[in-house]
């Protein structure tokens, strides 16, 4: 009863255009309000402590990073390297843009962000070559969804708050799969490329690729620094995040100069002598460093990258106010008992949490989706004896896909934006790539190894603890 | 504000990684402070995303009707948002209340509770302002229904932005 009413309230709430943050906060204040005797103090006091969730605290953090990396030009930077690296094979573009987006997604964490970044340049750039639009919207739509699988991504930072799992590990549990899936499509391409004889580019040359991955180095460093931090033990991934926003921001105002004081000054004016080049970057550097607190374009980025972590803050604080009334009402127990009695096989019970989570990722955002159905399956998949991290994964490749499927698919609405296609185009562009990430998907189900086999290697066994 | 707040809480995180290992020290009421900064950050936010319409909704429903009857709905959306913010409102103020009765300070920054938590009646008092204004726009006749974010038109604006320094764009994806 109260749980039909909890979501009854959830979906007529949404429907009517309350946003979806207040839609899940007012069903469940309204349920508990009706149904149990808890104060509303103790309400305000869980959002509140929403934020004692030291690890979601990466959020902001890796929001901002990202920003700064797309108005400072990496993203670009990027995309020369890997059109250098790859881009002589049949279909090498569309491969480059694969790569691009994948290297993109090791330095961000959300999934829109990477198919804006790297698909409004690199589209314009397959058509220019001949490539046909829909082939080009296809595959950016697709490999944007990278973003959240390869690490760091915030998709898993809220899945280890959910379920207090190693945010380490979640990371290094995407490595693999995130390769894999980048592989997938860019074998993929190279067939269709045969096939449709799509054009290839000349090898630059070997000079022109170590200098292009000598531009990039600046952004692809961030990798190691993400990365290597959180497993040499270095920082905790809430601070590796922070790290990287202040290393983003020294690479794109100090590094490349793309914006903030010192824009478009050279490192090393025509024709001056080597002493002068540091002593005139050295000032300049410290001149950039104070003069940034009042720099307009920095402040417009962190008022982004504010804007941003607060919508999703907000919708992940309601969304654990709604797991809250979840819990309370028992209805997590209720639903694994139910199941439980139905004495599942694990592969059965697999297809189950696939099935829900695809129609689920149909309508709501992610981080949504992650705090509600984890507490609900989780418990289910531990009885059952599959690994918290494999789960994970599992839901992530979810997400993915519920980012490029209609009505709510996120990647579909980006893309159409970029290139000016209807969406029923984009839609139809991207279902021969969707099969593949379906076909990934029951890889990814089905292969544990594939997701744990990494973590397990570098930080010995998931341990678990039931409450 | 948020900006403040934002490189606050960069800025402080960023320094103890860097006290830890140069200075070998750590202060141990930052972790608790950037708690309270992040907390500010999204209650004081919340308010300003209604004013500039960066929240996400559903609006595949909405779309299908007359102008006429997604004004009346935009107002019971409104409504319904005006009551969240009311109920949170009166949950924060009877917290604030209860600590300021029961003095407790927090963990470790040398405060007493109550007065990060003031946030939260701010918080939700300005979100219940901001609300009562666009409910006030949309009697008046200004559009039919809340301003929510639209990611594409966000994206495509970017683009715009990002488009413009040709100077740097990838030569190679032009040469045959």
């Amino acid at each position: 009863m109260t749980t039909a009413v909890l979501f009854i309230l959830l979906f007529s709430f949404m429907l009517i255009r309350v946003p979806i943050a207040i839609s899940l906060g007012l069903a469940s204040v309204l349920t508990i309000i009706t149904f149990s005797d808890d104060s509303i103090a103790s309400l305000s006091e869980k959002i509140f402590h929403a934020m004692y969730h030291y690890t979601l605290m990466a959020i902001p953090f890796f929001v901002l990073a990202s920003a700064f990396l797309t108005t400072g030009g990496v993203a670009r930077r990027m995309i020369r390297f890997a059109v250098d690296c790859v881009g002589w094979l049949p279909g090498g573009l569309a491969m480059a843009s694969v790569m691009a987006c994948m290297l993109f997604a090791a330095v961000s964490g959300s999934s829109p962000a990477t198919v804006v970044a790297i698909g409004s340049i690199v589209i314009a750039g397959m058509v220019r070559q001949g490539y046909p639009l829909n082939f080009a919207a296809g595959v950016i739509c697709n490999a944007g969804t990278l973003g959240i699988l390869i690490p760091p991504s915030i998709v898993m930072v809220v899945y280890s708050a959910a379920t207090e799992v190693s945010v380490g590990r979640m990371f290094m549990a995407g490595v693999i799969p995130g390769l894999m899936m980048g592989g997938l499509l860019m074998i993929a391409i190279y067939i269709a490329a045969r096939i449709k004889k799509l054009p290839a580019q000349e090898f630059p040359g070997m000079g022109q690729l170590a200098k292009s991955a000598g531009t990039a180095f600046g952004g692809l460093f961030l990798i190691v620094i993400i990365m290597g931090g959180i497993y040499g033990g270095i920082f905790t991934p809430t601070e590796a995040a922070a790290v990287s926003a202040i290393y983003a921001y020294l690479v794109a105002v100090v590094g490349y100069r793309d914006l903030g004081p010192i824009k478009g000054a050279p490192w090393r004016k025509p024709d001056e002598n080597m002493a002068s080049v540091l002593l005139r970057n050295l000032a300049m550097t410290f001149w950039a460093l104070i003069k940034t607190p009042i720099d307009p374009e920095v402040k417009k980025v962190l008022v982004d990258a504010a804007k941003v972590s607060i919508m999703l803050m907000f919708i992940i604080a309601n969304a654990m106010l709604f797991a809250h009334v979840l819990t309370t009402e028992r209805i997590p127990h209720a639903i694994a008992e139910t199941i439980t009695s139905w004495g599942l096989a694990p592969w059965t019970f697999l297809i189950v949490v696939n099935i829900i989570l695809l129609i689920a990722g149909n309508f709501m955002e992610p981080s949504a989706i992650l705090l509600i159905m984890a507490p609900i399956l989780f418990p289910i998949a531990i009885r059952l004896g599959i690994d918290p991290i494999h789960l994970g994964i599992i839901m992530v490749v979810n997400m993915e896909i519920g980012m490029i499927t209609p009505p709510v698919g996120l990647n579909l609405f980006v893309t159409a934006g970029v290139t000016g296609m209807e969406l029923t185009q984009v839609i139809k562009a991207a279902l021969p790539w969707l099969m593949i990430l379906l076909g990934f998907l029951v890889v990814i189900t089905y292969v544990p190894q594939v997701s744990i086999f990494l973590p397990t290697l570098l930080m010995g066994p998931e341990t678990v603890n039931i409450n | 504000m948020l900006a403040i707040l934002l490189a606050a809480m960069t800025l402080v995180t960023f320094s103890q990684v860097v006290a830890r290992y140069v200075f070998n020290t750590g202060s141990p009421w930052a972790l608790e402070f950037t708690i309270f900064l992040f907390a500010w950050l999204i209650l004081l936010g919340m308010s300003y995303g209604v004013r500039v319409g960066s929240h996400i909704g559903v609006d595949l429903l909405v779309k299908a009707l007359s102008p006429k009857a997604q004004k009346v709905v935009g107002l019971v959306a409104v409504g319904l948002c005006m009551l969240y913010a009311a109920i949170l409102f009166k949950g924060g103020w009877d917290t604030v209340d209860l600590l300021l009765l029961i003095e407790i300070e927090a963990e470790d920054v040398p405060v007493p509770l109550w007065i990060p938590t003031l946030i939260l009646p701010v918080g939700f008092a300005l979100l219940f302002l901001r609300f009562v204004q666009a409910g006030w726009n949309l009697i008046s006749g200004e559009g039919t229904g809340m301003k929510l974010a639209d990611e594409t038109k966000d994206a495509i604006e970017q683009l715009k932005q990002s488009d413009q320094p040709p100077s740097d764009q990838p030569e190679s994806l032009d040469k045959k």
